[in-house]
C-alpha cells in the first residue's frame, strides 16, 4: 500500500533512519581501528595501523582465526555432504516418518543455543570430545544441518525431472543422467548450504564457550574472552577486518544481482 | 505433488528403498541423535534427578524470588525487544515495499547486512559506542553537555539496544515479505469503493499483514529469550537472564538446577514455536489473487 | 444454462442515470514506453462500451485513468460534466471490478459488499437491506456468511460485481472481469452483467481482449492498438467493415487474398485470382487508382462450398481437412496458388470429402477490402 506524498516522505525519513541505526554502529569500529591511542578519541589524533599489527603479530589471534577458518570449512563440507544424503533420502526413499526425521534434523534450529550447549557439553565430557577439533566440527554440524537439509531438499524437489527421464530414455546411464540433469539443478543449493554452514560455524560462540578451550580457541571465542577482559582497539581491527570482508562480498553479490536482473536473458 | 522420474521408482521396491533411505540418513541420524537428542533427554533426566529424584529443582525455581526475577527479566527484555523491533521494523519494511526494484533490493541488502557481520563485532561496536569513554559520552563531553560520563553500558537498557539491533533484520525480513504479499489491487479496490487511506490501512492492509506481524513477533520473542552472549557482554552484573544463569550454574557444577532452568526455557520456546507454526498454517494464510 | 438470470422483479438498486465520460487528449507513458497517445473518447450516458485490444494496447491503463487509479501525464477525464482528472479514486464514486476480483480475503461476502456502504456512513439497517438486495441481484442469496475463498471463481466475481454496484455508481468500470473463468460461465455472466446494466442504467466501460465477449455485450466497441483508437463502432460494423488490417484480423478469422486494381469498361474493379473481379467499395473508390494493390478479406462463415463452379466470385480449392465443431464444420482447404483458405459452414449442411475439389463462392459485397498494412495505396 502506498502513501500520499507527505506520508511517503515521513516513511522515507523513518526508513532511512532505522537503516542507519542498523548500519552505522557497525561502521564505528573502522575509524577506531586506525586510532593511535588505546582508547577512541574524537577527533582522532592521527592514523595508525598498530592495532592491525597487534592482530597480525599475535600468534594467538592468528591461530584463533586460522582455527575458525579450518573449522568453518570442515563444517561446510560435513554439513553439506550429510545434508545432501539426508535430502536424497527424504525426497526419494523415505515416505513414512519423513515428517519425523525432518523434525528431528531441524530441531537444533528451534532449541535455544544455551540448552543445546548444556546437552552437548554433557555428552562431550563423557565421550572425551571436549576441547577437540572433531568435537567442534560435530557440534557446529548439528547447528548447520537444518539449513543444509532444508535448502538441498527444496532444491531437489524443484528439479524438473522431465529432462532426467528424457536422458534415461535416450540411453544415458542413471549416474550420467544424474550428473547432467539433477546436479546442475541443485548446485546453487549446495553452494548456499556450504556458505551458510561456514557462516554459522564462523559466528558461533555459545557452544564454543562450553566445549572450546585454550587449545581450541576459535576467533569468536577469543573475541568474547577479549571483550570480557579488555577493550583494547585490537578488537576494532578484528571487527573491521570482518566488516571489510562482508562488505566486499555483499557489494560484489549485489552488483552481480543487479546485472542479472537488468540482463534480458532473465525474462 | 507429482512424482516424476527417479522419485516415481520408489513405488516398485518399497522395502529395498526404505533400507537405502535409512542408509543415506544414517550419518545424519547418528550425529543428531547421539550428540543432540540423547544428551537433551539427559538434560531433562538430570533436571528431575540431580541432586535428588523429584521435582525439587522446579519447585525451587518457582518459589524463590531470585529465580522469579531471572524469569521476569528474561521475559521482559524479550518482550521489549519484540515491541522495539515491531515499532522500528514496520516503517522500514513498509518503506521498502514502496521502492522500485533496484532500490528495494539495495535497502534489503543494507538492512540485513548486520546479519552477516560476526555477532561479537557488532557487540564490540556497541561497547565502543555506549562505554564510559565511548562515542556518545565523548561527544556529550566535547559539547559540554555532561560533566560525568553517563552509565550507558552494562545495564538492562544496553542489552535492550543490542537485542533490538541484532533482531531487527529478522523482523524487517518477515514484515517485508508479508507486506510484499499484499495484493495491490485490494488496496486499489478499497480506494475505488470510497475508503480514505486511513480506513484502507486499518480495515484492509493491517488485517492482511497480521500473520506477518504475529510471526515476526513470535520469531523475535523466541530468539531473544535464548540470547546468551549478548546479555553477557552488554549487561551488568545484575542482569542475569535464564541463559546466563544456566551457564554460571554449569560452571559451579550445579547440573540439576541448570538442567531444570534449561528445560523451562526449552518448553517456553517450544510452546511459542507451536504458536508460530499455527500462524503459518497454510490454510489460515490469506492469499490475494495475483496482479496482472 | 439453467441458472436464472436476474429478472426485472428482483430489481433492487435504484435505476441510476449513467454519466457521460469524456476522455480528452489523454497521454500516458510508463518510463520510456508510451502507452496512450493523444487519446480522445466519449462514452454516452447509459452506454455499454468495450475497450478491445491485445495486451499492451493501453486498454487497462485507460480504464485505470478513468477510475482514478492512474493519473495521466496529460489530458483530462470529464465525468458527468465534472473534471475528475486529478480526483483520487475514492472521490469519484465509480464502481471498479478487477480481473482478480480483489475481494478482501479476511472479510465475509456480506462484509465485502457492505464495505463501500460502511465507508459512506450509511445506517446498519439500510446496509443490511442494500447488501441483501445486491446479493439477490447477482444471485448469491444466502452466501453472505461465506469467506471469498470458499466460493467458486464465478461466485467471487459476482460478489465483486455486487460490491461495485451496491452504492449505485453512475459509472462502472470492469477490467477483464471474466478473464479467468471457463467459457460457459463466462457466457452466463456476460448476459447477467449486460441485463443488470440495461436495467440499472449505469454507464459501463468494459475491458477485454476477447472479441466474442466484446461483440456479445457492447453497445459500441473501441478497438485499441498501440495506445490509439483503431476503430470505434457498433459490433456489427467492426466485424463486417473493419477499417484496417489489424482490426479485421483481431476481431475474427479472415482469409486474405491479394487483389490489384484494374480499369474495366465500367470503372475501377479489383482483380483477384482465377480471373475474378470485385467491385471497389464506395468509401475506397476515391483513394484507389489503377495498379494499386489491396487485400481482400473473406470471413470463413461467408463462404459457400459448391461441388460445381457456380456464381462469382469463386475460387477452386482442394479440401485438406474437415473438422467438426458441433454447430459447424471448419474446412481447411488449399487454393490453386497454394494458399490456405478456411471455410466455416453450418453442420446442418453436409461436409465435403477430404481430398475433393470444390469451388468456394461468396457474396461479393461481403468482401472486406483493405489497404495492405505495409503498402501505400
Amino acid at each position: 500500500m502506498r502513501l500520499g506524498k507527505t506520508g511517503h516522505r515521513v516513511l522515507a525519513v523513518l526508513g532511512n533512519t532505522v537503516v542507519a541505526f542498523l548500519i552505522l554502529p557497525i561502521l564505528v569500529v573502522i575509524p577506531l581501528s586506525f586510532t593511535p591511542g588505546t582508547v577512541f578519541d574524537f577527533p582522532p589524533d592521527g592514523l595508525s595501523l598498530r592495532w592491525y599489527q597487534d592482530f597480525f603479530g599475535d600468534e594467538r589471534w592468528i591461530s584463533a582465526a586460522w582455527l575458525s577458518i579450518r573449522l568453518g570449512v570442515a563444517v561446510a563440507i560435513t554439513s553439506t555432504a550429510l545434508g545432501l544424503l539426508a535430502a536424497i533420502a527424504l525426497t526419494r526413499y523415505i515416505k513414512k516418518g519423513a515428517f519425523l526425521v525432518r523434525g528431528l534434523l531441524v530441531a537444533p534450529l528451534i532449541v535455544p543455543p544455551i540448552v543445546t550447549a548444556v546437552a552437548v557439553f554433557d555428552i562431550y565430557v563423557r565421550v572425551g570430545l571436549l576441547r577437540t577439533f572433531l568435537g567442534l566440527v560435530v557440534a557446529h554440524t548439528i547447528l548447520a544441518l537444518p539449513f543444509s537439509v532444508l535448502l538441498i531438499e527444496s532444491a531437489l524437489r524443484a528439479v524438473d525431472f522431465g529432462p532426467f527421464e528424457a536422458a534415461l530414455s535416450l540411453g544415458a546411464t542413471n549416474r550420467r543422467a544424474w550428473r547432467m540433469v539433477v546436479l546442475p539443478g541443485i548446485t546453487p543449493a549446495l553452494v548456499a548450504s556450504a556458505v551458510f554452514s561456514f557462516l554459522i560455524s564462523w559466528d558461533e560462540v555459545v557452544l564454543v564457550v562450553f566445549i572450546g578451550g585454550a587449545r581450541s580457541q576459535t576467533l569468536p571465542l577469543r573475541m568474547f574472552e577479549f571483550i570480557e577482559t579488555q577493550i583494547r582497539p585490537t578488537l576494532a581491527a578484528v571487527s573491521s577486518l570482518i566488516v571489510y570482508v562482508i562488505a566486499a562480498v555483499l557489494t560484489i553479490s549485489y552488483l552481480r544481482y543487479r546485472r542479472s536482473i537488468s540482463s534480458p536473458d532473465r525474462t | 505433488m507429482k512424482k516424476r522420474g527417479w522419485q516415481r521408482r520408489t513405488r516398485r521396491r518399497p522395502h529395498r528403498d526404505s533400507l537405502v533411505g535409512l542408509a543415506l540418513l544414517l550419518p545424519c541420524l547418528v550425529v543428531v541423535l547421539l550428540f543432540f537428542a540423547y544428551p537433551l533427554i539427559g538434560v531433562f533426566v538430570r533436571s528431575v534427578s540431580d541432586p535428588a529424584p523429584g521435582i525439587s529443582n522446579y519447585v525451587e525455581i518457582f518459589s524463590s524470588r531470585a529465580f522469579r526475577n531471572i524469569l521476569r527479566l528474561t521475559v521482559e527484555v524479550s518482550l521489549l525487544t519484540t515491541v522495539g523491533c515491531l515499532v522500528l521494523g514496520f516503517p522500514v519494511a513498509w518503506y521498502i515495499t514502496t521502492l522500485e526494484k533496484r532500490r528495494a533490493q539495495l535497502f534489503l541488502v543494507l538492512s540485513t547486512a548486520p546479519l552477516w557481520v560476526a555477532i561479537l563485532a557488532r557487540l564490540y561496536a556497541w561497547t565502543v559506542i555506549l562505554g564510559r569513554r565511548g562515542l556518545i559520552n565523548d561527544s556529550l563531553a566535547v559539547m559540554g553537555l555532561v560533566q560525568e560520563p553517563l552509565d550507558l553500558l552494562f545495564n538492562t537498557r544496553a542489552i535492550l539496544i543490542g537485542m533490538i539491533h541484532v533482531m531487527l533484520p529478522f523482523m524487517i525480513l518477515v514484515l517485508y515479505s508479508s507486506m510484499k504479499g499484499v495484493d495491490e489491487s485490494l488496496v486499489e479496490s478499497a480506494d475505488s469503493l470510497g475508503a480514505r487511506p486511513r480506513q484502507t490501512f486499518v480495515r484492509i492492509y493491517l488485517p492482511l499483514i497480521s500473520p506477518g506481524l504475529i510471526a515476526g513477533s513470535l520469531l523475535v520473542l523466541i530468539m531473544s529469550m535464548g540470547f546468551f552472549i549478548l546479555p553477557a557482554v552488554l549487561g551488568g552484573g545484575g542482569d542475569i537472564t535464564i541463559p546466563i544463569y544456566v551457564q554460571t550454574q554449569i560452571r559451579l557444577f550445579k547440573w540439576g538446577i541448570a538442567s531444570a532452568m534449561s528445560m523451562i526455557l526449552l518448553i517456553v520456546t517450544l510452546a511459542l514455536f507451536a504458536l508460530l507454526t499455527k500462524v503459518f498454517d497454510p490454510k489460515s494464510v490469506v492469499v490475494g489473487g495475483s496482479r496482472r | 444454462m439453467s441458472k436464472s438470470i436476474p429478472s426485472t422483479e428482483s430489481r433492487s438498486l435504484q435505476p441510476s442515470t449513467g454519466a457521460r465520460i469524456e476522455i480528452r487528449g489523454v497521454r500516458h507513458s510508463f518510463g520510456d514506453v508510451l502507452v496512450l497517445d493523444e487519446f480522445d473518447l466519449t462514452v454516452e450516458p447509459g452506454e455499454f462500451l468495450t475497450l478491445l485490444g491485445p495486451s499492451g494496447s493501453g486498454k487497462t491503463t485507460l480504464l485505470r485513468i478513468v477510475g482514478g487509479l492512474t493519473i495521466p501525464d496529460e489530458g483530462s477525464v470529464i465525468v458527468g460534466g465534472v473534471d475528475m482528472t486529478l480526483l483520487p479514486a475514492r472521490e469519484r464514486g465509480m464502481g471498479f471490478v478487477f480481473q482478480n476480483y480483489a475481494l478482501f480475503p479476511h472479510m465475509t461476502v456480506q462484509d465485502n459488499v457492505a464495505f463501500p456502504l460502511q465507508i459512506r456512513g450509511i445506517s446498519s439497517d439500510q446496509i443490511d437491506r442494500d447488501v441483501e438486495r445486491a446479493l439477490d441481484l447477482v444471485n448469491l442469496q444466502g452466501l453472505g456468511a461465506r469467506l471469498p475463498r470458499e466460493l467458486s471463481g464465478g461466485q467471487q466475481q459476482r460478489v465483486s460485481l455486487a460490491r461495485a454496484l451496491v452504492f449505485n455508481p453512475a459509472v462502472v468500470l470492469m477490467d477483464e472481469p471474466l478473464g479467468s473463468l471457463d467459457k460457459r460461465l463466462r457466457q452466463y455472466l456476460q448476459n447477467s452483467i449486460r441485463l443488470l446494466q440495461k436495467e440499472i442504467g449505469f454507464t459501463a466501460v468494459y475491458v477485454t481482449h476477447d472479441q466474442e465477449e466484446a461483440f456479445a455485450m457492447s453497445d459500441r466497441i473501441v478497438v485499441m492498438h498501440g495506445g490509439t483508437v483503431r476503430q470505434l463502432g457498433v459490433p456489427e460494423t467492426v466485424y463486417r467493415s473493419p477499417t484496417e488490417h489489424f482490426v479485421a484480423d483481431f476481431v475474427g478469422d479472415i482469409n486474405e487474398i491479394e487483389g490489384v486494381l484494374r480499369e474495366s469498361g465500367h470503372g475501377l474493379v479489383i482483380e483477384i485470382a482465377e480471373g475474378n473481379t470485385l467491385m471497389v467499395p464506395p468509401y475506397l473508390s476515391r483513394s484507389l487508382r489503377e495498379g494499386d494493390r489491396v487485400l481482400c478479406g473473406i470471413r470463413p462463415e461467408m463462404v459457400l462450398i459448391q461441388e460445381e463452379p457456380m456464381g462469382s466470385p469463386r475460387l477452386q480449392a482442394t479440401v485438406e481437412l474437415v473438422s467438426f465443431h458441433g454447430n459447424s464444420y471448419r474446412i481447411l482447404s488449399r487454393l490453386r496458388d497454394g494458399r490456405r483458405f478456411i471455410v466455416e459452414s453450418s453442420s446442418s449442411l453436409s461436409a465435403p470429402a477430404e481430398g475433393s475439389t470444390v469451388w468456394l463462392h461468396w457474396d461479393e459485397e461481403q468482401t472486406i477490402v483493405l489497404i495492405p498494412p505495409d503498402g501505400q495505396p
